[in-house]
């Protein structure tokens, strides 16, 4: 049994404190567990869960080592635990005691492995056991198991992970309230407070999960919400939390499940659930022997699984009239009610700031200064209550993408089988919130390029063993936020994109002559599959590459002020990556002035803005730049890129706006800022928006419009008609 | 919302506009409607159903890099207006804004759009016979659009436009 060349006794030794730890701390949970059950009739789920992850860690780590053996039956435990947290296995005490026998097993393998120093010596004692009975299943009907799902919010259950969401259902049908526990914590100290808060929770409730909220009221904070099952009374949890500064929302009301379940008493679910209901430890009960005489025999005292309140009669009228309301807290809106009513909240800012203008001017009138100071205090109330309304709105808007995420994947399903590949679809962060009008318009483009991918991208299995792949290609399709952006990305492991026939294909379709093709470098040659008649297939396919395509993707993309990049790699694959903004309907912007006119530069597209030094531009071949930081900055006059330019050096006194996306800054220079405002961008005519250079307009006052900038087309624009600007393109 | 608006024929029904179609025109017999304004010394005539409302025009924000007829956005109401110059439209000069200006807000479906005229003169209703068909003009592009000639009595002459084709032709 015994290896010629032993691992050095380092790692062995290593191992094993390690492992002891972990042993230490399972059979303390077994024990408590143990007499949990003894007491209450029931196990402390959060203990369950923990043992779970004790196995889990003694896994990884004998895998580390290469304790196959050992890894082996960790593994099979683990999985045991994991049918037990999730309620798919009653936990009898003939499994508590399988599991005492394999700690034992493991402690026993330790000593060996110490005694001999060597891995292999506890082959023999690790050969998995298998459970003299096999587990009772509880009794679990798939709509008993359906319905308290239902009670939990949407947006809720998509975040929770299957146990979370098992651990809720539980307490949802045992009739405990569901709490959101709304807390600030400084970023700085976040994890500690956050330890201190679950710890001051436990005594009284199970806390099931801890999310982070967008909501977050200051920069230096971090906005947690704790979802607590409230296990004792409400006097009880305010105790508890005393020394914290919290609100506590109650996602669902106590019996919450009994008054649903009324709800849906006269219909055949509930016979069904009827008939499901069975002691649930029956077959355990039998064969539970007193080999253990620390372990009850389980008996009828042991409680069924909660069972839902349906299959109690309801007791009186009250309860009648309680279960006719509505469950569901959803209201389906037709996103044009949303825009009419951001609307109205753009157009009573302008209310607001005429006024305040009333107030500044009562201000100076003899006699009437108390009613000024009285109106403006008025107005500061006002405009904190309209700031509520418009982040409510706003909030209404956002969905997750995971949505359009779900609908890609079945796209992918259906055309890999048409084409006859196979293609794998990974998913991260489908949990990122985006405006619902951002990911209507962005569904289209992003299925031209996942079609793109499975058809040009993706080899066929035979391909892709010559060139030592997996056979099933994978597509990964990414989302998260980074500021006020988010971020699309769908990276393919494919055969790359070809940039010499694309080239190729850009001479021959006119889009470029030969003698420019060799100035181009790398990344300009892939960005040409974005122009107009440029197929990145040799023939024509059964799904994309008929020619329009992604020229397409990318005006769609920039129509929503939005950019995409791409990189690829022969052999390699191909990644696309799509910048958005997270909401369209209202956002921050810098008003500027040039020659007299306003324009409104959206916030989250510049970096910084500074006073601009004549003496600090230089020339480089057309272009004129500055220093920032060490980085040389390319300046865009605005008055020249609006075609209303003016002679001679840039005047004193200009200032500079760093626009940033993505990778690319661009100066943009302007005469003089007009100080900062919350816009509701409107679109205007299509026939005088296609200057190109502006996303829409907004009101300032008085009637005034201020055309807003598009600042990513005038980036692209700039870098694209600037020959010179290649090196600094990459930013 | 300025208090000079003139609100003439709210969500009036949309028709071809009967001065558009001698035929449809001559055997009616029934009176015709027509907004009138001038231009430079000239007065001209359009199909009253196609202007929703006439206001003074509130500030205008140029829209830079457009062609020169669209003299930029202005906002009625809360919706964005496209605004096209008329005189521009007709080949005539410019249009120079006084107190007399007048914003025809039109009553079409494409988008929003307002046409600066110089003065707004009257409304006029015209039995058939007054309105001359297929007049003989010379051939420039403020005559391409002239569907007849309204003569309310001896001295008074008024070009009657057809600004449909005009109007889409400058927002395609």
């Amino acid at each position: 049994m015994s290896k010629q060349h032993p691992k050095p006794h380092v790692a062995i030794s290593e191992f094993l404190s390690e492992a002891q730890e972990i042993i230490e701390h399972l059979s303390n949970n077994l024990m408590q567990i143990d007499g949990d059950l003894k007491q209450r009739n029931e196990a402390d789920a959060a203990l369950i869960n923990e043992t779970f992850r004790n196995w889990h860690t003694l896994k990884g780590l004998a895998s580390t080592f290469g304790a196959e053996a050992l890894a082996t039956l960790a593994h099979v435990e683990e999985n045991r635990l994991d049918d037990i947290r999730m309620g798919r296995v009653a936990l009898t005490p003939d499994i508590l005691d399988h599991l005492f026998g394999s700690v034992d097993t493991v402690m026993q393998a330790l000593v060996a492995i110490n005694t001999a120093q060597d891995f292999g010596a506890a082959q023999h004692l690790l050969a998995p056991t298998p459970l003299a009975q096999g587990a009772a299943a509880e009794p679990s009907d798939a709509l008993e198991a359906l319905l308290p799902r239902t009670l939990i919010p949407g947006d809720i259950a998509e975040v929770l992970t299957e146990y979370e969401e098992h651990r809720l259902t539980a307490n949802i049908e045992a009739g405990r309230a569901i709490l959101k526990i709304h807390a600030s914590f400084y970023i700085a100290s976040l994890s500690a407070d956050l330890e201190a808060i679950t710890a001051a929770l436990k005594p009284v409730g199970e806390h099931i999960t801890s999310l982070p909220s967008d909501e977050a009221s200051h920069p230096d904070q971090m906005d947690i919400e704790l979802l607590l099952a409230l296990g004792r009374s409400r006097a009880e949890l305010a105790e508890a939390l005393t020394d914290y500064d919290v609100r506590i929302d109650t996602l669902i009301p106590e019996n919450a499940w009994a008054m649903f379940a009324t709800a849906v008493d006269a219909t055949p679910l509930s016979e069904a659930g009827m008939s499901q209901l069975p002691a649930p430890s029956a077959t355990a009960s039998a064969a539970s022997n007193a080999e253990l005489d620390a372990v009850p025999a389980p008996t009828d005292n042991r409680q069924p699984p909660a069972a839902p309140a349906a299959l109690r009669a309801p007791t009186d009228n009250g309860e009648k009239l309680m279960s006719l309301r509505s469950v569901s807290q959803t209201v389906r809106v037709d996103i044009s009610k949303l825009d009419r009513l951001m609307n109205s909240v753009g157009e009573l800012g302008l209310v607001r700031t005429a006024i305040s203008r009333v107030s500044d001017e009562l201000r100076v009138v003899a006699g009437r200064r108390d009613l000024a100071i009285e109106l403006h205090r008025i107005v500061r109330g006002f405009e904190r209550r309209l700031a509520d309304i418009r982040e409510g709105i706003l909030e209404v808007r956002m969905v997750p993408v995971g949505q359009m995420f779900d609908r890609l994947s079945q796209i992918i399903r259906k055309e890999s089988r048409k084409l006859g590949k196979e293609v794998q679809f990974v998913v991260s962060g489908a949990e990122t919130e985006v405006d619902k009008l951002i990911i209507e318009e962005l569904s289209d483009p992003l299925m031209h390029i996942i079609r793109n991918a499975i058809d040009h991208g993706i080899e066929f299995a035979a391909d892709r063993q010559l060139t030592g792949k997996p056979e099933a290609g994978t597509i990964a399709l990414t989302a998260y936020q980074k500021g006020n952006h988010v971020l699309i990305e769908v990276e393919d492991d494919g055969s790359g994109i070809d940039t010499e026939r694309i080239l190729e294909a850009a001479i021959a379709a006119g889009n470029l002559l030969p003698e420019q093709a060799d100035a181009l470098n790398e990344r300009e040659r892939l960005n040409l599959i974005f122009t107009p008649g440029i197929t990145t297939s040799s023939e024509l396919s059964v799904i994309s590459g008929r020619g329009v395509g992604m020229d397409v993707v990318k005006t769609n993309i920039s129509a929503l002020g939005g950019i995409v990049e791409v990189q690829s790699e022969i052999g390699i694959g191909t990644k696309f990556t799509i910048t958005m903004p997270v909401t369209l309907a209202i956002t921050p912007a810098l008003l500027v002035k040039v020659r007299d006119n306003i324009y409104a530069i959206p916030l989250n597209t510049v970096a910084e803005a500074m006073t601009l030094k004549p003496e600090d531009v230089r020339q480089i071949m057309n272009t004129e730049t500055m220093t920032l930081r060490g980085q040389t900055l390319p300046l865009c006059r605005l008055d020249t890129y609006l075609n209303i330019p003016r002679d001679g050096a840039i005047p004193p006194g200009s200032r500079v706006i760093v626009a940033a996306l993505g990778q690319r800054r661009l100066g943009l220079v302007v005469d003089a800022l007009a100080g900062q405002q919350d816009v509701v961008i409107k679109p205007m005519g299509d026939s005088i928006s296609r200057s190109g250079c502006f996303s829409g307009v907004t009101d300032i006052g008085n009637q005034q419009l201020a055309l807003v900038l598009d600042t990513a087309a005038a980036i692209e624009e700039f870098f694209m008609s600037n020959d010179d600007l290649k090196p600094m393109m990459m930013g | 919302m300025t208090d000079d608006a003139i609100v003439i024929a709210p969500a009036a029904p949309l028709h071809r506009p009967a001065a558009a179609d001698p035929n449809a025109v001559v055997p009616g017999g029934a009176a015709l409607e027509f907004l009138c304004f001038t231009l430079g010394r000239e007065e001209f005539g359009i199909d009253l159903h196609l202007v929703k409302q006439i206001v003074s025009p509130p500030p205008i924000t140029f829209v830079p890099r457009t062609r020169s007829y669209f003299l930029g956005v202005i906002s009625v109401r809360g919706s964005v207006v496209t605004l096209i110059d008329l005189r521009q439209l007709l080949g005539l000069d410019p249009a120079v804004r006084d107190k007399a200006s007048r914003i025809l807000l039109l009553n079409i479906d494409r988008e929003p759009v307002g046409l600066m005229v110089d003065r707004v003169t009257q409304v006029r209703r015209v039995a058939p016979n007054d309105f001359e068909t297929n007049p003989i003009l010379e051939e420039n592009p403020a005559t391409a659009h002239v569907v007849g000639i309204l003569r309310p009595n001896r001295s008074e002459q008024i070009t009657v436009i057809d600004l449909r084709d005009i109007i889409e032709e400058a927002l395609r």
